[in-house]
């Protein structure tokens, strides 16, 4: 049996079902590079469970397939723990294919994710929530440089939905994607398409680090206000509104003290985009 | 008689272009190019080098100074009045042996007139073929020069009348040369005649030299010289027959002016449109035109830093100037600008077109590039549109013998580096060793003396090593690439190239940023490809290697098509049989599951899957490994033509031809270069030093079957490999 269990988004995120699972079961695996959880603690866990874990990396999950952990699954109780929801915005899905594939039996247990804690947190209508998609960081090297973002915001926009973006986290090598940087990126997407532009330093942005844990950190403004912000260690996310209810505007403004104007202004630039609506 | 000239009117006849000439020599090794250089220097190079202010007779400069300046120098300006008029003619530097790279063209693009030395007892050889169809190929008109007459009478005792059968066979043998490589409309007036004064014998050793025109004109008899030679005054030769002057008349009178020739060198030479602006420009040499400098040389000199020398095809350049450098893709400043007076730079203020220039400031040129104004930077065409830097094929590694002298060495090397793109320089990461590698064991040779002369410093060298190449000879089956994460799915298969394509890669007629029109257009008449295949093409490597995207309708293969090349330059940089460069295949996408998010199909998703898949379907292939193979020359008395052919065959060499040419056999054949280690004592002592040979750069072939494996495990052990031949299932997961 292989257990899929989230971490959630903050330190103390496991639900008690989790627990009693964790408790259990034979081995208990935990990967912390597809994302990171501020202030997790291996040690403290190890605490509170009694019991040790094995760490593994992406080469165990990617490069050897998570053959160690199928491998034992196929005999005993395994969980793996992987921060936020175990499926959401990973490529895990492939493990719990082959286990399947293998007849092992697979279940999941969900836990926060920043998809659903983003919306909560700032405010605004899950039910607007347009396609999402994770500004990376440029390898101009390799010939990396994605617009997708932008392509998503734009089909999004068009529609009036609101763009959740992800900023990339490498865990592994600490290396991370800041929210100033991150729409430097999207600006020069944009530029690159060379199209009527849409993010500019008019461009209302909500901008958070740390959804869901006691350091919380949002802001809601125009693009060039939020690119002097310091919003303290990662991970970090974007949204850019689409068309806003009165009563998004007014957690945008009353939480966040979004300025009105920015708002309206984004309001007018919303609806020349939009299409047949 | 030496004569002084100032810069101003150096500068005044450089502008009047009539009075102008820029040639070059070529000759195969050791038939007396550096000689001929010399003796014009020593004898004709009255230009008065300005030295701190003061202008210094040429006399005072010491003999072996200036012998080292035409050693270095990138061109060598000559004063020789003819008819009563001053002329500049311009002596650009050539390589001293031949190469298969750019290197010779660079010098060639910037010369219109050539004088090919050869031994006049050697005859024609290899290189002298080599040099003179790649002079042809860039409508260099050539002049000959039969040198080492000297020889002929001391050494082989010759009749008069068996001298002058051999010049006629060498006349013969160099207009063959002129038949078969050049172009109709060029070739007929550029063949070499006795009568037309276009071909002159000597000695460059004792500077002397003649035409026979002057002879039939003078009536001056062979006997003359054959007497002066055996009653041993023959040093009044120099003063009766100057050698510069026979030389330099002979270049004012059937070398082409820049402007003549620039008429009909530029559409040869150049690919851009001759009706625009600059085409126009260059076409007239027009110094009111754009700028335009083709790069032959790049020198570190030790006080100037990097000299780049080139010619002003058209426009002139002024000092302060900001040129745009087409190959380095930067903009830089000319701090100086320079003229050559003899082998010295003088600076002025302009040198206007179809001169050649020194310039100071522009660190970024390398030799081959183009630099334009700036204003001409987008719509220019650079005269070389893309380096296929052929990789060196042997490699050794040096150390000098105290530790102390390090510096002094790496900063040589260096150096070298940059004059002889050629040649590289690198830190093997692992042992700290440093690597030298050379287009052949005799280039090898020649850099470890320049070395030591440059530096003086004494060096430890390893066993050369030899770079090898990986191919395949069958077309492999489709396989699937997966990314780690298992998201993205490339499907690849590879071929092999097929020979004319190849010929084309090498021609440099299909390249990697070629039109791509223009190239589908090529690749299917000439070597009929498949108009999907020749229109899907990607990527093209300087091993010739193609990606070709066959796929249709894939979603978000746009965003991770730049990434995927990458990836493939990743796998052909070092193939799977012994991380050796691969050589002449195709790569062909066939279908890809890209994953939605950017995140997820980075380049350390993408590049492995589509290296793997590329290595499963090259293991598939019937891969092999090619190895380098040299043209080897041997011209050796009867006696010791069957030592010469054993030591051939028992290096696995192949005799292509053998003929007799006067008292010598010509054997031309091949012979790999891993067998060329030891060749030049071996042959030696064989032949008791009778035999002339040379050798340079023929081909890649397969390695013999019966070799391969343990070739493969040889080096893969090595390169600290794991020493089993893998194969297709290691780069391709079951899941």
């Amino acid at each position: 049996m292989l257990y899929f269990i989230g971490l959630g988004i903050s330190e103390k995120g496991l639900s008690i079902e989790a627990l009693e699972i964790l408790r259990r079961v034979d081995t208990v695996f935990l990967e912390l590079y597809t994302s990171i959880i501020p202030d997790f603690k291996l040690d403290w866990l190890e605490n509170m469970l009694g019991r040790k874990i094995r760490v593994v990396d992406r080469e165990d999950l990617e490069e050897r397939g998570g053959e160690d952990i199928l491998r034992e699954a196929k005999v005993a109780d395994v969980a793996l723990l992987t921060p936020g929801d175990p499926f959401i915005a990973t490529t895990h899905i492939v493990l719990r294919i082959e286990a399947e594939r293998r007849n092992i039996k697979t279940r999941i247990i969900h836990s926060s994710s920043i998809i659903t804690a983003a919306f909560s947190s700032c405010g605004l209508q899950v039910y607007k929530m347009g396609r999402i998609v994770t500004i990376t960081i440029p390898e101009p090297k390799v010939g990396y440089r994605p617009i997708t973002p932008y392509l998503v915001l734009k089909e999004n926009l068009e529609r009036g939905l609101h763009t959740l973006f992800l900023l990339e986290i490498r865990a592994e090598s600490g290396e991370f994607l800041t929210i100033p940087k991150a729409l430097e990126l999207l600006e020069d997407m944009d530029r690159r398409v060379g199209e009527e532009s849409i993010v500019d330093d008019n461009t209302l942005v909500v901008g958070l680090a740390r959804v869901g844990t006691p350091n919380e950190y949002i802001a809601a403004g125009s693009l060039s206000e939020l690119k002097d912000i310091e919003f303290g260690p990662p991970p970090y996310s974007l949204i850019i509104p689409g068309v806003l209810h009165p009563i998004e505007e007014e957690a945008l403004t009353t939480l966040f003290d979004c300025k009105l104007e920015v708002i309206e202004g984004w309001r007018e630039r919303v609806k020349s985009v939009l299409k047949n609506t | 008689m030496v004569r002084f000239k100032q810069v101003l009117e150096i500068q005044k006849i450089m502008k009047n272009i009539e009075q102008v000439r820029n040639i070059g020599t070529l000759a195969h090794v050791d038939h007396g190019k550096t000689t001929l250089s010399d003796s014009l220097l020593m004898a004709a190079g009255m230009l008065s080098p300005k030295v701190a202010g003061r202008a210094l007779a040429l006399d005072y400069v010491p003999i072996e100074q200036m012998r080292q300046m035409t050693v270095k120098a990138a061109n060598i300006s000559l004063y020789h009045e003819w008819n009563g008029k001053p002329y500049i003619i311009n002596l650009v530097d050539t390589p001293g042996h031949v190469d298969f790279t750019g290197h010779v063209t660079r010098s060639l693009r910037v010369m219109d007139g050539a004088i090919v030395v050869v031994d006049a007892v050697e005859g024609v050889m290899t290189q002298t073929e080599t040099v003179v169809r790649q002079g042809l190929e860039e409508r260099v008109k050539p002049l000959l020069f039969i040198n080492k007459v000297d020889r002929l009478i001391r050494e082989l005792r010759l009749e008069p009348k068996e001298v002058q059968q051999g010049f006629l066979q060498i006349i013969k043998d160099f207009n063959n040369l002129i038949e078969l490589y050049g172009e109709p409309g060029f070739k007929e007036n550029w063949r070499v005649h006795p009568l037309k004064g276009t071909v002159a014998f000597g000695s460059a050793l004792h500077k002397w030299g003649l035409t026979f025109r002057r002879m039939l004109d003078e009536g001056i008899k062979f006997s003359y010289i054959v007497d002066a030679y055996e009653r041993g005054y023959y040093e009044e030769l120099a003063n009766e027959f100057p050698l510069y002057a026979t030389i330099l008349d002979m270049v004012i009178e059937h070398i082409p002016n820049p402007k003549e020739a620039q008429k009909y060198r530029v559409p040869k030479l150049w690919h851009g449109d001759l009706d625009s602006e600059i085409g126009r420009a260059m076409l007239e040499c027009d110094p009111d035109g754009p700028l335009v400098i083709a790069v032959s040389k790049v020198v570190a000199d030790p006080h100037a830093g990097l000299v780049t020398t080139g010619r002003v095809f058209s426009g002139t350049v002024t000092k302060g100037e900001e040129l745009y450098l087409m190959g380095a893709r930067r903009t830089q400043r000319v701090v100086q600008v320079g003229l050559y007076m003899g082998p010295y730079r003088e600076e002025v203020d302009f040198i206007s077109a179809g001169n050649i220039v020194a310039l100071l400031g522009l660190d970024a040129a390398r030799a081959g590039e183009t630099c334009v104004d700036m204003d001409y930077a987008e719509i220019m065409k650079p005269f070389e549109r893309m380096k296929y830097i052929t990789e060196p094929v042997v490699t050794i590694a040096i150390e000098p013998k105290r530790s102390s002298d390090l510096p002094k060495l790496v900063e040589t090397l260096r150096k070298m580096a940059i004059e002889d793109p050629t040649l590289r320089v690198h830190i093997n990461q692992e042992t700290g060793e440093y690597l030298l590698s050379g287009m052949g064991t005799l280039h090898l040779e020649i850099a470890l003396w320049d070395l030591k002369r440059r530096s003086g410093v004494d060096v430890v060298t390893s066993p050369p090593m030899i770079r090898y190449r990986e191919t395949v000879r069958d077309e492999g089956p489709v396989y699937e690439g997966k990314s780690p994460n298992k998201h993205n799915k490339f499907y690849v298969n590879v071929e092999p190239l097929d020979e004319t394509t190849l010929e084309l890669l090498a021609r440099g007629e299909v390249y990697d940023d070629q039109d791509w029109r223009e190239r589908a257009k090529i690749l299917r008449k000439v070597a009929g490809w498949d108009t999907d295949e020749a229109r899907g093409i990607w990527s093209i490597d300087e091993n010739f290697n193609i990606m070709i995207n066959l796929t249709s309708g894939v979603q978000h293969l746009r965003e991770v098509r730049d990434t995927l090349i990458s990836g493939f330059h990743w796998a052909v940089e070092a193939g799977p049989l012994a991380q050796e460069p691969i050589r002449g295949i195709k790569v062909i996408l066939r279908d890809a599951v890209i994953h939605e998010d950017p995140a997820h199909r980075g380049p350390a998703q993408t590049m492995p899957a589509i290296k793997n898949a590329i290595f499963a379907s090259f293991l598939s292939a019937r891969p092999t490994l090619l190895e380098p193979i040299l043209k080897v020359d041997i011209k050796v008395p009867q006696d010791w033509v069957s030592a010469a052919l054993g030591i051939l065959t028992k290096r696995r060499g192949k005799i292509h031809d053998m003929k007799e040419s006067g008292l010598l056999f010509h054997i031309s054949g091949e012979i790999p270069v891993s067998e060329t280690v030891g060749l030049s004592d071996d042959m030696r002592e064989a032949t008791k030093g009778k035999a002339f040979w040379s050798t340079q750069f023929l081909k890649w072939a397969p390695v013999p079957e019966s070799m391969l494996k343990d070739l493969i495990l040889e080096l893969r052990k090595r390169k600290g490999l794991k020493p089993t031949i893998p194969r297709p299932e290691d780069y391709v997961k079951p899941y």
